[in-house]
């Protein structure tokens, strides 16, 4: 036959093939297998192109050089745009943009009153990227802005006020300059160590600079270059600058300079893209029982076109083409879908987005066009490819099959594309063994205890009820198709209740994690004898605070009475741990969120028998990434200077710590007593209401020394986050939930002709259509029952192992899940195997007779 | 004499069943003229069928020869013997065997589309047209009444001028006033395309309608005539 011959006949049998329905199941579960990839394909692409542009908008560019000197113009200027130097030929031409800050450190004074504050002197031009937020009164109504102070003007945090006992409105000589404050600043988007940071801040215009004459040869000075422009550009820019620069200069970008995407960040893509997985197995499923089914019906057409002449390979190109264009319309649609939802996401959030969403590339639309091809082919094309073999005699001879595959061919076939998908997916060698090794496993133990359950069935059969006795019957009697289908029905309702339950304790983390009261502010400089009048207004204010920490400002010098500057690797020197003053803490206990890794916290008894000759040295606990970035080991000692003197600690214990709770967190905590003799302030942090920021006014009145930090605007930005995740993890697992639909559809119309047919007898021989519905109900019903047990087991085998080996928790049987699973499978199969065998009763009996 | 269209060598089949050999057809010889119109007659189960599959090239022998229209189908592959069946053979059978997801039409198309002519839309109405479902054009097999299936595998039977006719209980599925119509139709168009007609039934006045009748009885050729 010809090509078009056979492209028209292809797109006609599957013109009609598509009316008449038998293409649904296998293009729906296609369509959502396609769906939610795309769907989870664009949005994470989205979300982590949003969160990159947070962390740009954290560094306030693309790119920082960090100087301690002004650096050559020569290595900025033919960047800047439209300032390109034709005589600089070894400098790549592109067009960046650039800000200038100049920071330091120098005392504002504002009559009788002075402060040492950081000044940060910065360009018309600047924050490039991000915000700042600022209010025109103390306290005031918060407004994001992304202007800098013109000429003449301070922008102020609000500890400069009230240490300088100003208001906004009056004058502050910075160096020889007399500068206006016209805001407050609440929120600078660059802003590093802001936390601990203890000298309020500034800013000021950079052409008030020279005026002022603070910044001298010799002076301690941060000069920042911040650079924006297109990744490529950025890109070059970096590859030609860094070479370049000297020791003290470095170049930062949001990869090295702030931690990326938090840990809950990472564990909701992972778990978007397993559930996604599991959406597209349980769509391969589908796919592969009705492509069987499809194959099947469609013997005699194969065999008929053999018959009046056509070639093996001239039908198997009919099937392969119908494919392919199921495959496309597929792909197509399915990333349209993909597209659609997650502008869906998208809208339903855009409130909690602060800046734009940027849209996201093609990427997942091609990536969807393919799978849509490889997971058709991939599990259809196994059982398709018998057509070819389907003999011409079958026009004479009905029951002739044609040979199949050997079966070791079709499940290697199917094997080895299940672990392509699941590694393409996973990226993760391990991870793909370990699913296939637990899947087959699982499969192989559902197929036991499916039989089992089978002959038990049968025993008890005996002993049922009359009215429910043939529905089971006739279970047991098919159960060649009821065990497999058994199966299918267990395996996929494991699947959902894993995912559903997954989905469940991930959001609870995160809602744990984040809770209403989560400290929106920190508190630091609380002198010791304020302790008692502080907490007693925290009381009366009915201010939910962590508890108070006892703090020495110190620098780590010395690593087992070797200098740290020298014991560190030339990456780890920049490290900021080591540059800048640590918070030094003592506690009886362990925060509750840090873990030990390695070593014992003290006890009580320890410290009591201090009867030992040698009077010991103090024990500190470290965090573990410090420890491993400084290759400190369990008993090394190490040196501290505090204030003037210097305090000795040997490692006691290595210590994990959550950096992302927003509670006070520290590298280095002391055996109590430790800095007794060493000078100490104290350091909490509370929650405030948005509403109730005047009490902030009445607390710095009382307490001037202390240092009072904001961190709400952070923290609204990272709940917005979490919100738009969580939301995302929702839509991906109704995506679950349709694939699971999808096979158990395609499971009960694999037997569906064989019940037409008996259905049809049953009611040629006189049964009433009231017991054939009876019998419906009671054979899907027993079986859902039967897979929903396999569902309770296959589930708790599976999150034992999680919580026990993965996530080192304690796991309580679910008992709630014995009762419910059996019950939604009676339901739920009973109800979709009574729909879809309705044809059974509406169709009369000489018609469905006659088909055969 | 005129030419053979089908010789039929010292013909055995037998299948493995459940480790056992059976025999279903065993030496069988005869040959057709071609123009001549045979019956062949036997109770049920005795090979008819799986005589007229072998002659047609739908299944090997298992020794024997069996030569249609000058091609020696026993040295031949299978897709070799579809090209043979495409220029030489139609069929009719008890079970109509139209593909439900063609309309009338494109069903009598398909045998032409396979020899890759050219005016088949217009052969096959043409065709329909003679056997006298004009106004069943477009519709399709579920649609259709048993007699105008088995109209619509005759018109696609003959559409293509085949040399042989195959037919296996052309009436065995319908009703006997039906059944007399088809059987009236069949040898109608035999006689005008003047194709040579195998024709397999088990019902006496049908095959009495031949020129001559073979009988087979378990598997064995007992009697020609
Ligand atoms: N492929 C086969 N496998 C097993 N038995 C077969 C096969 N083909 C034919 N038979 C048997 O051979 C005998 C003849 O069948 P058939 O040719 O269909 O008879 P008829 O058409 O005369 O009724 C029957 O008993 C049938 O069961
Ligand atoms: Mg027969």
């Amino acid at each position: 036959m010809t090509l078009p011959t056979l492209i028209r006949l292809a797109l006609r049998l599957l013109f009609r093939e598509w009316r008449a329905g038998s293409l649904t199941v296998m293009a729906t579960a296609l369509l959502i297998a396609i769906t939610s990839h795309t769907t989870i394909g664009f949005f994470t692409e989205r979300l982590s192109n949003a969160m990159e542009a947070k962390a740009t908008h954290l560094l306030g560019a693309d790119l920082v050089i960090k100087s301690p000197s002004a650096i050559s113009p020569k290595l900025l200027e033919n960047y800047t745009n439209g300032n390109i130097n034709e005589n600089l030929n070894d400098a790549p031409k592109a067009s960046l943009n650039i800000a200038h800050t100049v920071e330091f450190t120098t005392v504002a004074i504002a009559g009788d009153e002075l402060k040492l504050t950081a000044v940060k002197a910065v360009s018309s031009n600047y924050p490039l990227k991000g915000f700042m937020r600022t209010s025109l009164t103390l306290f005031g109504e918060e407004i994001t802005t992304t202007d800098s102070p013109p000429t003449g003007e301070l922008w102020v945090e609000h500890r400069v006020l009230s240490s300088l006992s100003i208001n906004v409105g009056d004058t502050v000589d910075i160096g020889d300059a007399a500068l206006k404050v016209s805001r407050v600043l609440t929120f600078e988007p660059d802003r590093s160590g802001a936390f601990y940071a203890l000298a309020p801040r500034i800013i000021m215009n950079i052409d008030d600079l020279p005026k002022a004459g603070v910044v001298q040869q010799g002076s301690r000075v941060d000069y920042r270059y911040l650079i924006e422009g297109s990744p490529a550009n950025i890109k070059t820019y970096r590859d030609w600058i860094k070479p370049q620069l000297t020791p003290s200069q470095s170049v930062l970008d949001i990869h090295n300079e702030r931690p990326s995407v938090s840990s809950s960040l990472v564990r909701a893509e992972s778990y978007m893209k397993l559930s996604g997985l599991v959406a597209i197995l349980l769509a391969a499923v589908a796919i592969a029982m009705s492509a069987r089914l499809y194959a099947e019906s469609h013997y005699d057409t194969s065999a008929l076109i053999r018959c009046l002449g056509g070639r093996q390979n001239d039908v198997l190109f009919i099937f392969i083409l119908q494919l392919a264009i199921l495959a496309f319309f597929s792909g197509v649609i399915g990333s349209i879908f993909g597209w659609l939802s997650q502008s869906l996401i998208a809208f339903l959030i855009q409130d909690m987005l602060p800046e734009s969403f940027p849209q996201p590339s093609l990427t997942s639309a091609w990536t969807g066009l393919a799978l849509s091809f490889i997971v058709l082919f991939g599990f259809s094309l196994p059982t398709l490819i018998r057509l070819r073999q389907v003999s011409p005699l079958r026009v004479l001879r009905k029951n002739l099959e044609p040979n199949s595959l050997s079966g070791v061919i079709i499940y290697l076939a199917t094997f080895i594309f299940v672990s392509l998908l699941i590694f393409v997916y996973t990226q993760d060698i391990r991870l793909t063994a370990a699913s296939l090794i637990g899947g087959a496993t699982i499969a192989l133990f559902g197929f036991i205890i499916v039989a089992l359950l089978f002959m038990l069935l049968n025993k008890f059969n005996q002993k049922s009820p009359l009215i429910i006795k043939s529905g089971i019957r006739n279970l047991i009697r098919r159960k060649n198709e009821t065990r497999w289908q058994t199966l299918a029905f267990g395996i996929t309702l494991m699947a959902m209740t894993l995912v559903v339950i997954i989905r469940s304790d991930l959001i609870d983390t995160w809602q744990s994690q984040m809770p209403e009261d989560i400290p929106n502010h920190f508190v630091m400089n609380i002198l010791p004898g304020d302790v008692n009048a502080f907490e007693a207004f925290l009381a009366e204010k009915k201010i939910t605070s962590s508890n108070l920490y006892p703090v020495s400002r110190g620098r780590l010098t010395h690593i087992n009475n070797v200098a740290v500057k020298k014991s560190v690797t030339k990456e780890e020197e920049g490290n900021e741990a080591l540059n800048r003053e640590l918070n030094l803490t003592e506690a009886k206990v362990m925060q509750k969120d840090n873990r030990l890794v390695q070593g014992e916290w003290w006890s009580d008894k320890t410290k009591s028998s201090k009867t030992s000759p040698t009077p010991s040295i103090p024990k500190v606990s470290i965090e573990a990434r410090l420890a491993k970035k400084l290759n400190v080991k369990l008993g090394d000692e190490l040196t501290f200077f505090i204030g003037s003197r210097s305090l000795k600690a040997s490692v006691s214990s290595i210590r994990t710590v959550k950096w992302d709770s927003f509670k006070p967190n520290f590298y280095m905590v002391f055996e109590p007593g430790s800095l007794n003799s060493y000078p100490t302030t104290n350091l909490t942090s509370f929650y405030l209401p948005e509403k109730n920021r005047d009490a902030l006014n009445a607390m710095l009145r009382q307490f001037p020394a202390i240092t009072l930090l904001e961190v709400g605007a952070i923290l609204e930005q990272i709940k917005s986050i979490l919100a738009q995740v969580t939301l995302a993890v929702e839509i991906v697992l109704s995506f679950v939930l349709f694939a699971g639909f999808a096979v158990t559809f395609a499971a009960l119309q694999s037997t569906l002709s064989q019940r037409l047919h008996e259905g049809a007898l049953m009611r040629t021989l006189g049964a009433s259509k009231r017991q054939i519905r009876i019998n419906q109900w009671v054979e899907y019903a027993m079986m859902g029952s039967l897979s929903g047990l396999i569902a309770v087991s296959g589930t708790e085998v599976v999150l034992w192992a999680l919580y026990t080996q993965v996530f080192h928790l304690e796991y309580n049987v679910n008992l709630l899940l014995i009762v419910l699973l059996p019950l939604v499978g009676a339901l739920v199969i009973g109800l979709f195997g009574v729909f879809t065998s309705r044809k059974v009763l509406d169709e009369s009996p000489t018609l469905v007779l006659r088909e055969l | 004499m005129s030419n053979l269209a089908l010789a039929v060598q010292a013909l055995h089949k037998s299948v493995e069943l459940n480790q056992q050999t059976i025999e279903i057809l065993s030496d069988i010889s005869l040959s057709i003229t071609e123009g001549d119109s045979i019956a062949i007659v036997g109770s049920s189960g005795s090979g008819k069928s799986t005589l007229l599959g072998l002659m047609a090239g739908l299944d090997n022998a298992t020794t024997g020869d069996i030569t249609l229209m000058g091609n020696n189908l026993s040295t031949m592959s299978e897709d070799q013997r579809a090209k043979v069946r495409a220029e030489h053979v139609g069929f009719v059978f008890q079970s109509f065997q139209l593909l439900p997801n063609l309309s009338a039409t494109e069903n009598v198309m398909l045998p032409l589309e396979v020899l890759n002519q050219k005016n088949a839309q217009s052969q096959a109405t043409a065709m329909l047209e003679r056997v006298g479902l004009s106004h069943r054009l477009t519709h399709y097999p579920s649609q259709l009444s048993g007699g105008e299936q088995q109209r619509v595998a005759l018109a696609r039977a003959f559409v293509t001028q085949p040399d042989i006719l195959f037919a296996d209980e052309p009436t065995g599925n319908l009703d006997t006033k039906t059944g007399n119509h088809i059987a009236d139709l069949l040898f109608e168009l035999n006689k005008e395309i003047n194709t040579t007609l195998i024709l397999v039934t088990h019902d006496e006045h049908l095959a009495k309608r031949c020129q001559h009748t073979i009988r087979l009885e378990a598997g064995a050729l007992v009697t020609t005539s």
